[in-house]
């Protein structure tokens, strides 16, 4: 069948043919949608832009809905709530924190700390109060899943306020930057999501690497909390004095080790030989996952506060920081922990065996510190 | 797939009709044909994406319960409760304690790396036992 024959059959919608004036139609339509680029091309790229960001905002409304789906049933699972949890969980889906002043920024960091701790206690309380019945590790893992919740409901509230007022005002800019930064937003929601699954079954996740590898020095080491949410257990690791803290699980936590280190080093007068820090960090893309790398520095995310802490403290007596980091993506920082990443325990504990045995003498004090969210990990 | 198969019958038709000295009817074939495969593409990389998705959504969580003493692991699918270094009771090879070791994602490659003796009592839970002795 030639194309002439598919032309006269009609399968290209009666284009062609001998007697037919295609080429003119051709033309015509090439000059017209021509013309109709030149004055309409940036407003016909502003609707793709807006239709694309509605499908986005679409998705992150599922997404939401979802996750506080999950985490209402998870209270109600768990909780044994006598009232409806539905409204408490609304308003705390919309709880936020104002930041301190910074004109005069010295002396910001114990002023944030103070406001991160009213947080966290708030919201522990809350969490409690809407779930009864829930005891201690499971408090955390909720409040964990509540901020799951808050932080999806908080991109969608902000996504779908520079859509609406980019549509509003016919913004290109306003919406070009918006579609712009959208694929990455995108795939931090649906990390969310995966976080949510797994905070709500209480499972390990990629954040809790640290925690993990410094649960394995701990085993059958006696322990104790050192500060909120942080355990510390004494141990021998080549030779040395090795005071090992992580955050306390099996619930989700990261406890506060900037206080626990400075409340070591203060309960050894400042003699500690060395601090090594172990977290999980982000990859860059076309690195692999569990990939294991040394530096120099607090090995550690969040505000800031935790990292001042340690950084004041060790700077004060003269302690060499250092940190071991395995890397993995952001996905899978808050996603149920992969194999490869579980793999990388035994070769990061090896890392930190020779970064010992060549920075420290037999006898010395130091302190091993497994940073990240311990959720699902024991101690 | 059938777009993509149609886009090409109809660009060998226009090359076969130019041979013949219709000119017209390549320029529309080619066009045509570059429209049909480009949505084709377009369809099918979607569709290779979602599969992607699915694939990843579909992985199942797993729990390793560990012997120190005899080396005795128990692979099984992750039960609410559990967590690592939880004790779970005594080793059914040597009566010491057991212990959960990790937690991980399932590895789809994972049943390549055939260990030293597998068995399997649950299929269909998942449980694979593995022991060195």
């Amino acid at each position: 069948m030639s194309l002439n024959t598919i032309l006269q059959l009609g399968l290209l919608g009666g284009l062609g043919g001998e007697d037919s004036s295609i080429g003119t139609v051709i033309s015509t339509l090439m000059y017209f949608s021509f013309i109709l680029f030149i004055f309409f091309g940036q407003k016909i790229q502003l609707w793709t832009m807006l239709w694309n960001a509605s499908g986005s905002i679409k998705k992150l409304e599922y997404m939401r809905t979802d996750a506080k789906n999950l985490t209402l049933k998870t209270i109600r699972e768990i909780g044994k709530p006598k009232e409806d949890p539905a409204s408490r969980l609304n308003s705390l889906m919309e709880h936020f924190l104002i930041s301190p002043v910074d004109l005069d920024p010295a002396g910001i960091v114990p002023k944030l700390d103070h406001l991160l701790d009213v947080r966290d206690d708030k919201f522990k309380s809350d969490v409690k109060r809407i779930a009864p019945e829930a005891d201690d590790v499971q408090v955390n893992n909720l409040e964990n899943l509540v901020e799951v919740s808050l932080a999806l409901n908080t991109i969608f509230r902000i996504v779908r306020h520079f859509y609406l007022l980019g549509k509003k005002t016919s913004s290109f800019y306003l919406i070009l930057q918006l579609q712009m930064i959208l694929p990455l937003v995108m795939q931090q929601a649906e990390a969310l999501i995966g976080a949510s699954k797994a905070f709500s079954k209480g499972q390990p996740i990629g954040d809790g690497v640290g925690p993990l590898i410094v649960s394995k020095l701990m085993i059958g080491k006696r322990k104790r909390k050192i500060d909120k949410d942080v355990i510390v257990a004494k141990t021998k690791f080549e030779g040395r004095n090795a005071i090992v803290l992580k955050a306390e699980g099996p619930g989700g936590n990261v406890g506060k080790p900037g206080n626990a280190v400075r409340k070591i080093i203060t309960e050894n007068k400042g003699k500690i030989s060395m601090v090594v820090m172990i977290d999980a960090a982000l990859k860059f893309e076309g690195e692999k996952t569990g990939e294991i790398s040394e530096g120099i520095g607090a090995a550690i995310g969040g505000i800031g506060t935790e990292k001042f802490k340690i950084e004041e403290e060790t700077s004060k007596f003269k302690i060499p920081l250092y940190a071991i980091i395995i890397k993995e993506s952001i996905q899978e920082a808050i996603t149920p922990m992969k194999k490869e990443i579980n793999d990388a325990v035994e070769k990061a504990i090896d890392k930190v065996r020779s970064l010992v045995k060549e920075n420290s003498k037999k006898g010395d004090t130091i302190i091993i510190a497994g940073i990240g969210n311990s959720i699902g990990i024991g101690q | 797939m059938g777009i993509l198969i149609y886009s090409f019958y109809i660009l060998y038709n226009s090359l076969t009709s130019y041979q013949e000295g219709q000119t017209e009817n390549l320029y529309i074939g080619i066009v045509v044909a570059i429209i049909g495969i480009g949505l084709a593409f377009s369809s099918l990389t979607t569709l290779r994406k979602r599969a992607i998705m699915m694939k990843e959504m579909d992985k199942k969580v797993l729990t390793v319960e560990f012997c120190d003493k005899c080396s005795f692991k128990k692979v099984r699918l992750f039960e609410k409760g559990d967590y690592v270094n939880k004790k779970i009771g005594k080793c059914t090879q040597c009566n010491s304690e057991l212990s959960i070791n990790a937690i991980y994602l399932e590895d789809k490659k994972e049943p390549d790396k055939s260990p030293q003796r597998v068995s399997t009592s649950q299929p269909s839970s998942l449980t694979i036992t593995v022991c060195s002795a």
